[in-house]
């Protein structure tokens, strides 16, 4: 397992979901699934620790694209928290570290949703 | 099948098979997405045997991974069991990296664009791979054989060991 999702204790529309180690196409099916499972049950906003996250793979960012679109339906969408250089090279070179942003806390990240940003 | 690396035992780089201009170390896996962590272990270990930088070796395991994700779901439609050669070697200063299937060909300009840098409700959720592949490796090339299978050459150009350090891309 390369992920672990949780709803949040302190928000009930959040899921905080950390990433680590390698999320390949593999382990990207099982990250899809759990998602799909959070996001049915109405909550649409994603914060997302990959501090210790050492490779994301295409099937990994494209999962979070997916969740993302369907979000924003629902006023919600993926924030990154604490986003190595290891990620930062992959989110860079496809475009979406301003999209997700790179936050250095949960807090932060939640808050940023509030804000609308 | 089992995995087996050309020239000796276990997962990491054997001894190279010496063809005329340069050293080949080679792995052939079963076509499982299970296998991407075995093949990208092979990549990074034998790019660090050969003296690549971290920041390089990074860039080779990702693009690699993907190209052999690619092969598994699309040219292999996910069968489990049909095999996936990766060969590696450093010629001039380039990583060169070859990779083998036997499974359908296809177009590599007939996949839709995952429209980098459009807004987000636009972009795709898949294609990606193709563009990291693209952006993290110098040359990406696809020769289709019906007989001799698929080959994929990706190029990565390495520094210049006698030129000053350079700021990469990803901190170490």
């Amino acid at each position: 397992m390369a992920h672990s999702c949780r709803q949040s204790e302190v928000k009930p529309n959040i899921i905080s979901c950390e990433l680590y180690g390698r999320v390949d196409a593999a382990s990207a099916q099982q990250l899809k699934q759990e998602l799909h499972d959070l996001f049915i049950q109405h909550k649409p906003r994603l914060v997302v620790s990959v501090r210790n996250l050492d490779l994301m793979s295409a099937a990994c960012i494209g999962v979070l694209v997916s969740f993302h679109q369907q979000a924003l339906a629902k006023k919600g969408g993926v924030r990154m928290v604490g986003v190595n250089p290891k990620v930062k090279r992959v989110l860079d070179l496809v475009e979406l570290s301003k999209v997700w942003g790179s936050f250095a806390s949960e807090e932060e990240a939640i808050k940023s949703f509030k804000e609308g940003r | 099948m089992e995995s087996q690396v050309e020239g000796g035992q276990g997962a990491g780089p054997a001894e190279p098979i010496r063809r005329k201009h340069a050293p080949e170390y080679k792995i052939t896996v079963a076509s499982k997405l299970d296998n991407l962590a075995k093949i990208g272990t092979f990549v990074a270990d034998t790019a660090r045997r050969l003296r690549v930088d971290d920041d390089a070796i990074l860039d080779i395991q990702i693009a690699v991974e993907e190209a052999c994700t690619n092969i598994i779901q699309h040219a292999y439609a996910s069968k489990p069991d049909k095999p996936i050669s990766v060969g590696c070697r450093l010629r001039n200063q380039e990583f060169i990296v070859r990779i083998r299937d036997f499974g359908a060909s296809f177009v590599p300009e007939s996949i839709a664009k995952s429209k980098l840098g459009a807004d987000i409700l636009e972009r795709r959720a898949s294609g990606l791979g193709m563009d990291l592949m693209k952006k993290l490796m110098t040359k990406v090339k696809y020769k289709f054989d019906e007989a001799r299978g698929n080959e994929l050459t990706m190029v990565k150009k390495l520094p210049d060991p006698g030129a000053p350090a350079a700021e990469g891309p990803v901190g170490t």
